[in-house]
């Protein structure tokens, strides 16, 4: 089969918008939406005579995420200008940074079904965003509203073997992105971009065979889709002996498949220079220092110490990693409880059922991690039976007070009096005759009854355990009594 | 009362003291303007509110505010800085109908300082010239001698003040483009230090080499300005945090334990006109009590090349903006156009020859393939004239050398030759390269009647020994006493 | 010595035209500004790193705040073309 003789190299190139309040170059909102042209200045309308002035948080979230993405810092690197023609880019060029990024060498792990993968980064880059236009037969018109947000280019090394490796590294890239609070990540929006370098090559050879662009994937699935066409695509070309023209290629998700752009006489040259209005960039020591202290464990460390450390499983440890507040709320519920295994439980089933059900976010839920970590004590610790902690949690949920406050105001501590639940027991039992030999005659079904009957006795307070454990006990007993 | 014979301290005095008033500054010069502009073609805009500022400095006067130190000082400006509801058009027509909605901060500043503006002067179009024979309104002339042109690309600045009907003027420099005007107009054109004075709302030509800076009469009036107008902006990022020194306090004409530096590539083939008015500053310095010695920077020789390969690569870029979408000119017929062609129209049609030349020749030294032979080249030659010059400078205070290598030419002499017009940035270019501060005062006037000055180069930042110099010059010869005939 | 394609690729990439009539002349022109610039290729600058701006300071950071644009500021922003709709601005159709 001819994928048996070719493998595919695949490289993405991530764009994401930094969250900051305003633009890289100028103090013009970078809010997403806002009216047409209502966030435009005339720095990043590119009018004459005006500057680009850089924003401090810019620099900081642009650190931050080289820091996540194990990337060596530059401690002088520079802006350059990209210059191009092109109706939403107001300068006549974008700047953006060519020689010495601000980030370099770093790379991503991530986790492909349970299997640890590792891809190296090759630069993490600062650059301005370009304004965005609408079009139709007899015009086109330009909003710059977008114009100067700050970006961060991620560029991966052509290392990624696979579409699904590919979809699951740019989840992965996003998940960072997330949990440092630096992007929100929302495709659909456009904060975050991502193109795809996918060329093909036999298996066994060492060049690179020539890669063709895909852009503007706005989905992980259509990542995957369309780099299974083209890799496709390309096999096919090579396998009938034709060459694969360098190029770019958009994804045409309702056809699903890769069409040229129309193609351009020749490749651009966009004469990169330094910029020279803006100076070097200059990072100290403190600031790289300053910056590694924000960062948080990172999904894929989480989950590889949650299923060492807690004995988790993959899947439940990549759920629960998959969004920070999520992975916090879980580790802190951990942290009071001591029992992952219940604690991933209530969270990945309670928890996110009913929030989903609600259409709620964790931040609106009113009870703390350590709340659902003592309810889930009281369990272990047999004050309160499991079906009781459900009815308790639904409280909590509504008022957020504390499950030892709820099950003390509703005296609902679980029944665990030994004499008590004897004396339960053998009164219903007394009551019952006809059942008890309906289960001397082998009618397994009538315990059930029985505990139903004992459950609703005790108003569902008694250990469900213990409950049949001395049924059985009693039962049995009986049962010698009439064998004698 | 010839108020256009009077220097900066003298109006301003005039005004504090209520011999005159605001209105009538301005009244005066609107007047000169009207009689004389149609001579020299320096004033391009009227500033049509300026009676009414005028009127707000009396009012500000009269209610006993301190004012300023440039108020009442009729300023004219180049029309690369961005006046606020004031046409500004960088003399060309991509921008004939533009009207800023924001301010230059160096004129800004001016304005805050007291100075009235009294209108836009021309200059070579988007400064890129040396005759001010580019500019969209037309040829601009010296008053010294109409048939010949004023310098550039600051012509307009210099003819005007020459001519009397403006006292101030604020230019921009990017090879030479205030001190050479100066210098074929008799006047005292200032290029500060790189980083001195903001460039936010100046039309750029070359960033890194552009530097706004003041042309006047006299050296006391150019220190007031730069002092006005200097120190750091937070809207430009290429502005220096040094602290902006009050220099018209403190120059002093006493030059003794000052070396002055004789560059010797500078002085080889020099004009005989041009070797004697070296001679004449030399004398005057020495008898201030400056020591003379000798250095040497082949490098100088080949800065025109350098220069031009800088300046035109961040033009090139810099002037990509315009392409008549969100302001400027947009042909007739360019929206019918598909949108390469629309391109192409509007820029074709609104630059003139020589900024589409500047613009090719800045492309081809940026394209693939070139940019390491010529743009990265001259970076690096940078970077050795500016080791260079820091070494240079541990022997001397400043360097004496010429401006230009003659007197002003006569209009059309030169125009159909680029190179040969690049020729007159010789002595100038190397400033600009480095960021050194440099200025021209002006010394004689040679048999036909034409100023002639010589240029003071120093090290970053240090404009006093500049205007130190300048004053000993000016003081000895009192240059400003002279006036072209009919002005 | 630039040749007459090359004239035409960097007028393109300018966006810039040239009627056919001015290549010759635009062609001899820069070339002899490019023979002229030739002058610093002998020049050795073995190791020596290049210089892109006189100051070579530190970067100016700005504070991460809203200062700018608004709805106060956008018909100024836009007053200077008449080709708009609404409040965008119009071009010739390039997709």
């Amino acid at each position: 089969m001819a994928s048996e003789i070719f493998e595919p190299i695949i490289g993405l190139e991530i764009h994401a918008q930094l969250l900051t309040e305003s633009k890289i170059f100028c103090s013009c909102s970078a809010q997403f939406g806002g009216g047409d042209n209502e966030n435009i200045c005339p720095v990043c309308m590119g009018m004459p005579g005006t500057l680009p002035v850089l924003n401090e948080k810019v620099v900081e979230f642009a650190v931050k995420t080289g820091i996540a993405l194990n990337c060596t810092i530059c401690k002088d690197s520079l802006f350059a200008r990209k210059n191009y023609f092109y109706p939403d880019l107001p300068k006549g060029y974008q700047i953006s940074q060519y020689d010495r990024p601000l980030c370099s060498d770093g790379c991503v792990e991530f986790f492909v079904d349970d299997e640890l993968k590792r891809v190296r980064v090759t630069r993490a880059h600062l650059e301005e965003d370009a304004g965005k236009s609408i079009h139709d037969a007899s015009s086109s018109l330009v909003n710059l509203n977008r114009s100067g947000v700050p970006l961060l280019e991620i560029v991966s090394a052509p290392e990624l073997k696979s579409p699904r490796e590919a979809s699951e590294y740019a989840k992965e890239v996003r998940r960072i992105l997330r949990y440092t609070h630096v992007c929100d990540g929302n495709l659909e929006e456009g904060s975050l971009r991502c193109d795809c370098n996918v060329s093909v090559r036999r298996k066994g050879e060492s060049t690179l065979g020539t890669k063709v662009e895909i852009k503007n994937l706005n989905s992980f699935r259509f990542i995957e889709k369309a780099l299974n066409y083209e890799i496709e695509r390309q096999i096919d070309c090579l396998t009938h002996g034709r060459k694969i023209i360098q190029e770019t290629r958009l994804y045409d998700s309702e056809k699903n498949r890769t069409e040229s752009m129309r193609s351009k006489e020749e490749a651009q040259d966009y004469r990169y220079f330094p910029d020279p209005d803006l100076l070097c960039i200059s990072i100290d020591d403190d600031q790289i220092g300053a910056q590694r202290k924000t960062i948080p464990e990172l999904p894929s460390q989480r989950i590889v110490r949650w299923r060492s450390q807690f004995d988790l499983s993959h899947m439940d440890a990549a759920l629960l990693a998959d969004e920070r507040d999520r992975g916090d709320y879980f580790q802190e519920t951990v942290n009071r409880c001591g029992n992952p295994k219940a604690a991933a439980n209530w969270i990945m089933v309670e928890v996110m059922g009913k929030l989903n059900d609600e259409k709620k976010d964790l931040k609106d839920l009113k009870f703390a991690p350590s709340l659902l970590g003592e309810l889930i004590q009281l369990i272990d610790s047999k004050r309160i039976s499991g079906r009781i902690a459900k009815d308790i949690f639904k409280k909590m949920w509504e008022t957020g007070e504390s499950p030892t406050q709820i099950m003390e105001k509703f005296q609902l501590n679980q029944l665990t009096d030994d004499t008590q639940i004897r004396e339960m027991i053998q009164r219903v039992l007394f009551a019952h005759p006809t059942e008890i030999e309906e289960y001397r005659r082998g009618k397994i079904k009538v315990l059930g009854f029985f505990v139903g009957r004992i459950m609703k006795e005790s108003k569902g307070l008694a250990d469900p355990q213990m409950v049949q454990k001395i049924l059985m006990e009693q039962l049995d007993e009986g049962t010698k009594g009439t064998c004698e | 009362m010839s108020l256009h014979l009077m220097d900066f301290f003298e109006i301003r005095n005039g005004l504090v003291s209520k011999e005159f008033r605001a209105r009538e500054i301005v009244s005066y010069f609107l007047k000169r303007i009207e009689d004389h502009n149609d001579q020299i073609n320096a004033v391009v805009t009227i500033n049509e509110n300026a009676l009414r500022q005028a009127d707000q400095l009396d009012l500000r006067l009269a209610r006993g505010e301190r004012l300023g130190p440039l108020a009442g000082v009729p300023f004219v400006i180049k029309d690369i800085f961005c006046t606020e509801g004031l046409r500004t058009t960088a003399c060309s027509k991509m921008l004939h109908n533009f009207v800023p909605h924001y301010t230059a901060t160096a004129v800004h500043r001016l304005i805050s300082a007291g100075a009235l503006v009294l209108g836009k002067s021309s200059c070579d179009e988007f400064a890129m010239g040396s005759s001010n024979e580019t500019s969209c309104f037309g040829i601009c002339r010296n008053p010294w001698d109409l048939s010949r042109v004023p310098g550039g690309s600051s012509g307009g600045s210099a003819s005007a003040i020459a001519a009397g009907i403006a006292l101030g003027s604020l230019g921009t420099d990017t090879g030479g483009s205030i001190r050479q005007p100066a210098h074929f107009c008799g006047l005292v054109g200032m290029k500060p230090t790189y980083g001195r004075v903001s460039r936010f709302g100046m039309i750029a030509y070359a960033s890194s080499l552009d530097q706004g800076g003041p042309m006047t009469k006299r050296v006391h009036d150019s220190a007031l300005t730069l002092e006005t107008i200097a120190g750091f902006d937070s809207s430009d990022s290429t502005t220096s945090k040094q602290s902006v020194p009050r220099w018209s306090a403190s120059i002093s004409s006493d030059l003794r334990s000052t070396k002055v530096g004789i560059l010797k590539e500078f002085f080889e083939d020099l004009d005989p006109e041009t070797a004697e008015t070296i001679e004449i500053a030399k004398k005057v310095l020495q008898e201030a009590g400056a020591q003379f010695v000798e250095v040497s920077l082949p490098l100088v020789k080949k800065t025109i090349p350098i220069y031009y390969i800088v300046a035109t690569s961040e033009a090139s870029s810099n002037l990509a903006r315009y392409d008549g979408i969100r302001f400027g000119f947009r042909a007739q017929g360019a929206d019918e156009l598909n949108i390469e062609d629309f391109y192409i129209r509007n820029r074709t049609l609104g630059f003139g020859s020589e900024v589409r030349r500047r613009i090719m020749l800045g492309t081809f030294a940026l394209s693939s393939g070139y940019y390491n032979a010529y743009y990265e080249k001259a970076c690096r030659l940078r970077r050795l004239l500016q080791e260079q010059f820091r070494e240079l400078f541990c022997r001397c205070e400043f360097v004496l050398a010429p401006v230009s290598p003659t007197a002003a030419f006569q209009i059309g002499q030169k125009i159909q030759d680029p190179l040969e017009m690049y020729q007159n940035d010789l002595f100038t270019t190397v400033s600009n390269l480095v960021g050194l501060p440099a200025i021209t005062v002006p010394v004689k006037l040679n048999q036909y009647g034409l100023p002639l000055g010589v240029q003071l180069i120093g090290p970053h930042f240090e404009e006093k020994r500049l205007f130190d110099g300048g004053f000993a010059i000016e003081e000895k010869i009192q240059f400003y006493k002279s006036r072209p005939n009919g002005f | 010595m630039i040749s007459r394609d090359d004239v035409i690729k960097l007028a393109a990439l300018a966006r810039l035209s040239l009627p056919e009539e001015e290549i010759e002349s635009c062609r001899r022109e820069l070339s002899q500004i490019i023979d002229y610039f030739n002058a610093i290729s002998e020049l050795d600058t073995e190791g020596v790193l290049p210089l892109m701006t006189p100051t070579e300071l530190e970067i100016h950071l700005r504070e991460d705040r809203v200062q700018s644009g608004g709805l106060e500021d956008r018909d100024m922003n836009l007053s200077h073309t008449l080709e708009r709709v609404g409040n965008l601005f119009k071009v010739p159709p390039f997709v």
